[in-house]
């Protein structure tokens, strides 16, 4: 009987061990999962491929050229005063 | 201790007992740069750090969207380009800008070569440039595949080949370079993090060097090359010149941007065959058309084998430069290698042109 008890007590506790006699909640863990994941996920949803109108492109063009452009006039400017004061500085 | 030339303002004094900042711009001080008829080259250099720098911050902004999977690779792209606020400016800004560093890259050092400006004390600055170019090539290639689209996809699948031919080496670094026997997620992921994390440390730390050599040493003038004017000091003529050099580069690549904005193909499949007329980037198109040039075999040598170790000796040569060219060091003019410089740049642009028009054929 001994014997007969430590048999079937390592059988439960393999059974135990390899999950069989635990409550199966892989599913519902999986599909919390899901829900969390997919709240989190961006939409990449396929869109067509459409960028900005032809006038609105220029527009980001014009904005870039004046705002640069201008941006180097005046580094210019700066640049001639600069280069004057050390031309006098060397006369 | 304060020096006599040290700040005035409490917090620059503040700063200047705990950092050496006068010091530095001293130092930035010191350098001039020769005025004379070859001083409109000393820009590209600036330039290439100018567009590294706005591949460095758009780079930042689209990895917080992109996704290095093959599943998810090319749809984050589509929503960058789609769905994100600028998310098509901020691309088209990355891809437009990838491409004239590269070319600016060139410039820089094909100038640098032809006026012989890598003699005596600039040896490790053409060591280091040399280095700068193949790690922007390698920002090219890893950088080409992560949209995940077909071009893309089949593009690095004959890229990744190439090397096969070596000896010794060859599988080896095919294997490293796709992380398997074949494209797919791994080699995604392994593109990305040398594009992003690799490649970019690797870059700032020669870069770095590269710069405080360029501080320590100045700008070279060539043999023969007489100054017109006074040298200009770096700081602050010469950087004005050099933001106004950048702030043109900035509006050509806005043109680029806005006018030819980058879109994306369609998704790769690798069970599809390779699209027609597929071929990698312009600055890899030499490479690319001078093995369509050589036969397969020759003398029962293989064709690709044959360009591996040209391109290989080449680039051990070029690398060489400084110590080859004995005229140069010698501080005599150099025409034979002036002459080889301009029929490498002759060979590069034909062979870029040819590839573009045997799709037109």
């Amino acid at each position: 009987m001994r014997y007969f008890m430590v048999i079937i007590a390592g059988i439960a506790l393999w059974m135990q061990g390899s999950g069989i006699s635990r409550v199966d909640t892989s599913k519902t863990d999986s599909l919390k999962q899901k829900d969390s994941v997919e709240a989190l996920r961006p939409h990449f949803v396929e869109q067509p491929i459409k960028f900005p109108g032809v006038g609105t492109r220029m527009a980001y063009l014009a904005v870039g050229v004046v705002t640069v452009g201008g941006l180097a006039v005046l580094l210019n400017r700066k640049r001639r005063r600069i280069d004057k004061r050390l031309e006098e500085r060397h006369a | 201790m304060i020096s006599h030339q040290g700040p005035s303002s409490q917090i620059g004094i503040w700063l200047h007992e705990r950092l050496p900042v006068v010091s530095v711009k001293s130092f930035l001080k010191q350098k001039l740069v020769p005025q004379h008829k070859h001083s409109f080259w000393y820009f590209f250099g600036g330039l290439t750090l100018f567009f590294f720098f706005v591949q460095v911050v758009t780079g930042v902004l689209l990895s917080l969207y992109y996704k290095p999977t093959p599943d998810q690779a090319h749809e984050s792209v589509r929503f960058i380009i789609t769905q994100v606020e600028y998310g098509w400016l901020i691309r088209s800004l990355h891809s437009w800008s990838a491409n004239l560093m590269v070319g600016s890259l060139f410039v820089h050092m094909f100038s640098v070569f032809l006026l012989k400006a890598y003699r005596k004390p600039r040896e490790l600055m053409w060591l280091s440039g040399v280095l700068l170019m193949f790690l922007v090539l390698g920002f090219g290639f890893t950088g080409y595949l992560l949209p995940w689209d077909s071009m893309a996809y089949f593009a690095t699948l004959i890229g990744t080949e190439i090397p096969k031919s070596m000896p010794v080496v060859g599988e080896w670094s095919v294997r490293l370079l796709k992380g398997g026997d074949e494209v797919g997620g791994e080699t995604l992921s392994r593109a990305y993090a040398i594009h992003v994390i690799i490649l970019p440390l690797t870059a700032l730390v020669i870069v770095t060097f590269h710069l405080l050599l360029n501080q320590m040493y100045g700008s070279s003038v060539s043999v023969g090359t007489r100054s017109l004017r006074r040298p200009l000091p770096f700081l602050p003529n010469f950087a004005y010149r050099d933001a106004i050099a950048w702030c043109i580069g900035f509006v050509a690549l806005v043109a680029l941007t806005t006018v030819f904005p980058w879109s994306i193909g369609d998704k790769a499949d690798p069970l599809a065959s390779a699209p027609v007329g597929i071929k990698p980037e312009w600055y890899f198109l030499p490479l690319y058309q001078t093995l369509k040039l050589v036969p397969s075999r020759v003398a029962g040598i293989s064709g690709e084998l044959i360009v591996n170790c040209l391109v290989g000796v080449a680039s051990l040569l070029w690398l060489a430069v400084p110590f080859i060219d004995f005229k140069s060091r010698a501080e005599l003019r150099s025409p034979v290698f002036t002459v080889l410089g301009v029929l490498l740049i002759v060979y590069l642009c034909a062979t870029i042109v040819l590839a573009y028009l045997g799709d037109m054929i």
